[in-house]
């Protein structure tokens, strides 16, 4: 690999220095710019999810409170999609840890190019997971809530991440 | 720096962290009572030193299933492959010291701005409360994983 002055910065800061830095930046600008990056990753999570719910014959109508959350009512359950729920976060997290890590710029984008439909994919999955299993069986939903929106979060990020590190290939041949 | 291969079999992590964490989370639901109880008596103690008097948190805080991120957490640090026992609690213990030193930031400058009247809590404050628990978590994961997967120092044989 070249050893360029920004790279030469980038590994005596470490990786762990730059993972809390990137982090930092990442909440800053979701936070920011929510209207442009956080609110419309809502909405198509939200839509898509609606849409296959109803492919797959359940009732579900999509409302909104405008700039908070999306409402998804089926006839057993109404979901308040929340930036949470929709594991923006985790994304967040993602892409500061493929940021921090030292390889190249195309690396890189090749991460983000299949690590953010990895994630949309994963959290639409949940939520039409969850959807089905309040149908199935109401009592679980508390549990499932929890457990598939808040916890599997951070094992699915170190997942994407760890399976892209994985496949770099060696710092020699890049 | 963290190497390649730190998780050979990331499909394996990810399941077995599924599967301690859904085992871990009922008793986690038990034990968040006894946490929350620590941190408002914490926090009740920082309103009494920097609030205005009388004022303390409501008892109903205390309850069930609170903070169900540390759960993960600790099923983290369980299923991280290649590390002893004695590694494993080391950063659990480590790791709940900061969370709880978080959480009670959080809540105590949660309350002093509700008392302030603030329309809306300060940045530092929001961002803390959103990605607080999932960013410290995996930061000190990172952490612990990076200390253990430094090379150790050679020590050269002494010639007599």
């Amino acid at each position: 690999m070249t050893v360029t002055p920004l790279s030469a910065v980038r590994r005596r800061l470490g990786f762990c220095a730059l993972f809390g830095l990137h982090a930092l930046f990442m909440a800053y600008a979701l936070d920011r710019w929510d209207t442009a990056l956080s609110l419309p990753w809502l909405q198509a999570i939200s839509y898509t999810t609606a849409r296959l719910l109803q492919m797959m014959g359940m009732t579900v109508s999509l409302g909104a409170v405008p700039g908070e959350y999306a409402i998804l009512s089926m006839q057993h359950i109404v979901f308040h999609v929340t930036r949470e729920c929709t594991g923006v976060y985790a994304l967040g997290l993602y892409v500061a840890a493929v940021l921090s890590y030292p390889t190249i710029l195309a690396q890189r984008l090749k991460a983000l190019c299949w690590g953010v439909p990895a994630f949309f994919c994963y959290s639409i999955a949940r939520l039409v997971l969850l959807a089905v299993i309040s149908a199935v069986a109401p009592g679980w939903s508390g549990f499932l809530h929890v457990y598939l929106l808040v916890i599997v979060n951070a094992g699915f990020l170190l997942w994407l991440w760890a399976t892209w590190v994985n496949h770099l290939p060696d710092e020699k041949s890049l | 720096m963290i190497h390649k291969g730190l998780l050979q079999r990331p499909g394996g992590f990810l399941a077995l962290f599924a599967l301690v964490t859904a085992l871990s989370l009922p008793v986690w639901d038990v034990l968040s009572a006894y946490y929350m109880h620590a941190i408002v008596w914490l926090v009740n103690g920082g309103l009494a030193l920097f609030g205005p008097g009388g004022l303390r948190l409501p008892t109903s805080l205390v309850r069930d299933g609170v903070y169900p991120g540390i759960a993960g957490a600790i099923a983290l640090f369980v299923v991280t492959p290649r590390q002893g026992w004695r590694w494993r609690l080391r950063w659990v213990g480590l790791l709940m010291a900061v969370m709880f030193a978080v959480h009670t930031a959080v809540l105590l400058a949660e309350a002093m701005t509700a008392v302030s009247g603030l329309a809306t809590a300060p940045l530092p404050l929001r961002l803390a409360r959103t990605w607080g628990t999932s960013a410290v978590v995996i930061w000190v994961w990172f952490v612990a994983v990076r200390r253990s997967s430094q090379p150790a120092q050679r020590i050269d044989p002494v010639v007599q």
